[in-house]
Parts: structure tokens; sequence; C-alpha cells
């Protein structure tokens, strides 16, 4: 009587384990959530005097004026235009365009030797020299150049530039010098007040947010 | 003597009884050899854009887009720059058995703003022209959703019915943009979140994955 018992038991024993093992041997179910948001622009630029980073702090910067102040005329000033440097490094959470502006005054101020030592200051008008300098400027372009100047004074960069990766740009690198007079009669020196700025806008909107043609970059 | 046999009998059939039941509950195929039980277990690897896939993943660069200019124009021609692909992909491991999935994808927010594509084929990479040939431009809004819903819904099935071989890969891409115009006031696609949960089930190729 004990052994029928047996027999049923461990029948029903066999059939519990063969059907909880066939049932994990044929599915298998993943789950997985994808949190999906948006993300910020990460942009820095930084100018230079022979390598050496200088911000808004720096006696090269004209807080008045809100530029930075570029030697035009004398070579062993640290911040001679010879050694001028403008870097932008960014990451972008989208596809984006970028475009720049450089604001430049170009300040001529001569200082005659006469009794009464009169100083004149001017503006000065600077043409193109040529497509390895940016336009009406001294400051001759970096190593970025694949760009389109519009007439709006913006700098357009033709490249889509797209998330996951870090970009370095070299906007500036040196610059022509401005030959200063210097006679029995007056001296002159000349300066540069340098500001820039520079824009990001998703790829897919660039045309309408800055008002220009769609096919500007194509 | 007589009952052992009796008692064995009896314990054999039940036993092939179970195996049956079991067996019917996953393919409902009753000419199945009992061998089935001796397969390995399924095994699939998932990958996303060909990191491993882990519980939960973040894709940070959702970009909002216009409706008309960029879904049905492309007027910057920049629309697939500015997509969020995620590219899935299912391995079946060498030892399982023949197998096939029910994918689902859920969003959480339910009335969120986004447009989304599914794509079975890996070698489209001009999700424009690929959304353009699926709609009528020239048709209302909420029709262009409801076309794209229905795409989505024939690539989910394509998905579910296709039998894959030990050792295959499955793969697909979620395509997402934001609409800019779907959002809900006040319009901070700064801080905009929302959770697409997928879930991969995977059974013996003739089992019931509903």
């Amino acid at each position: 009587m004990i052994k029928k018992y047996l027999y049923v038991i461990v029948l029903i024993i066999v059939m519990l384990v063969i059907t909880s093992l066939s049932y994990t041997y044929y599915i298998n179910v993943k789950d997985y959530n994808v949190n999906l948001d948006t993300d910020l622009y990460q942009v820095q630029t930084e100018l230079a005097f022979n390598g050496v980073v200088y911000d808004h702090l720096s006696p090269y910067y004209d807080s008045n004026k809100n530029a930075y102040i570029v030697n035009l005329y004398d070579e062993t000033a640290v911040n001679f235009i010879g050694n001028i440097s403008l870097d932008l490094f960014f990451e972008v959470p989208i596809a984006s365009k970028m475009r720049f502006q450089l604001n430049q005054s170009y300040e001529l101020t001569r200082y005659y030797q006469n009794a009464e030592q009169t100083v004149i200051s001017e503006i000065i008008y600077q043409e193109t020299i040529d497509d390895s300098y940016h336009p009406f400027s001294l400051l001759k372009k970096g190593s970025f150049t694949e760009a389109l100047y519009h007439s709006d004074f913006y700098t357009y960069a033709y490249e889509t530039y797209m998330p996951g990766q870090t970009y370095e740009l070299n906007i500036i690198s040196g610059g022509f010098t401005y030959p200063a007079k210097d006679n029995s009669l007056y001296y002159e020196t000349a300066y540069l007040y340098l500001d820039f700025r520079f824009e990001f806008v998703q790829a897919n909107r660039f045309s309408q947010v800055w008002q220009v043609d769609p096919l500007l970059l194509s | 003597m007589k009952k052992y046999i009796l008692v064995m009998v009896v314990f054999l059939l039940l036993l092939s009884m179970t195996m049956t039941i079991v067996y019917g509950w996953f393919t409902y195929v009753q000419r199945k050899s009992v061998s089935t039980f001796t397969s390995n277990d399924i095994d699939v690897i998932i990958y996303l854009n060909e990191d491993l896939a882990v519980e939960t993943m973040d894709l940070s660069n959702l970009a909002f887009v216009d409706f008309e200019d960029d879904i049905l124009n492309d007027t910057n021609h920049a629309l697939n720059d500015v997509a969020e692909v995620m590219s899935f992909e299912m391995i079946l491991s060498g030892n399982s058995p023949v197998s096939k999935s029910l994918i689902t994808l859920d969003i959480y927010d339910t009335t969120h703003p986004l447009i989304y594509m599914i794509i079975t084929d890996p070698a489209i990479v001009d999700y424009h022209s690929y959304l353009a040939s699926l709609i009528n431009p020239l048709d209302t809004k909420e029709n262009i959703l409801t076309q794209i819903d229905a795409h989505n819904q024939t690539q989910i099935d394509t998905l579910n019915q296709e039998i894959m071989l030990p050792g295959e890969t499955q793969q697909f891409k979620v395509v997402v943009w934001g609409d800019y115009d779907a959002l809900s006031e006040p319009k901070d696609i700064e801080n905009y979140q929302t959770t697409l949960a997928v879930q991969f089930k995977v059974v013996n190729a003739y089992g019931d994955v509903s």
C-alpha cells in the first residue's frame, strides 16, 4: 500500500519538474528602458598670446570696451598680433550649424612731438589682405578655413557638427603687423580691439533662426 | 508483478501526457518529439547603438523639429542629421533552439510629442526619403501620423513573424524626433524627458508569443 502511494508521489514530482523545466527552456524576456531627453551645448573659447590663454581679467582685456587689446606694431609686446591665436572647443547635443563674427576696431593714435604734444586718435579702415586672412582684417585665419563669409558679416561654417565628439577649431593664428610710423614729427601706436561671437543652432532650423537662404551652405 | 507493470504503464502514460500538454503550451504542434525537452535555454544578447544593452539607458540627443518645415519638406536638409537613432540588434545564441520574438515598444508619457519610425532594413539611412515614401504629404497631419503608426505596426509584425536560427541576428532601428508643435506648454525643450520601454520576448519558433 505504501509502495503505491510512493509511485504516485514520485510521478507527481516528475511531472512538476518537467513542467517547470520546459517553461524555463522556452521563453526569455528582456526589458529595457531608454530615457530620451535633450542636452546642452558645451562651448569654450580660448584667446592666447604665445600659447598662454588670457581671459577677461587679464591686462589685455578692456572691460569698458568689452574687447581684447591686440598690439599691432610692437613685436616685443606680449599681446602683439603675431602672437595671437583664437581656438574654439565645443560639443553639440544634436546636429548643429555654427557661425561667428569677429568684431574688430582698429585704432591708430598719433603723438606729435610739438610743444602742444598733440594727440590724434582715429579708427582706421582695414582692407582685406588675401584669402589667408579674415575679411577686412589683419588677423590671419587659423587651420579652420571651411567657411563662408556672408554679407551679414557673419562667417558660416559649412560643416554640420554632430553629437558625440569634441571639436576644436583654430579660428585665428597670428596676423599682419601694422606699419606704425616714428619720425621727428610724431610717432604712432596702433591697437586692435577684438571681440567675437559664436552662435550655434540645431541644423534643421538654421535658415529660419538666422534668416538666411536654406541653400546657403549647400 | 502485475501490479508493478500496471503502475509503470500508468506512470509512462501520465508522463507522456504531461509532456504533450506542456509542449502544447508553447507550440500548438502535436507531432513534436519529446526530445524538445533536451534543447538548451533560449539566450539572446541585445545591443543598442553597438553597446551592450542594460536595464536603463540614456540618449540625450533628442531634437525637436517643425512638422511642415522638417518632417514634410526637410527645408534645411538636416532631418536625417538631427534624428535620434536607436539601432537595436538581437543576437540569438548558437545553442538556442530556432526561435521567434515578440517585440513591444511603449512610451510612458501617453501625451508625448514624439514622432518615431521603425525601420527593419539596416541599409536605410535617408530617413526623410523613407518617411516621404510612407505618407501622403498632402494629407492632414493627423492622417500622416496614422500612416506612420500603421507602418510601424507592419514593421513590428514583420519582426515578430521572423524565424531566427541559432546564431542569427535580428536588427531594427527606431528613429525619433520631437514634434515642437505637439509639445505641451510651456515648451521647455531643454528639460523635456520621456522613457521608451522596449521588451523582447523570445520563444521557440513554434511557440505562442502573445
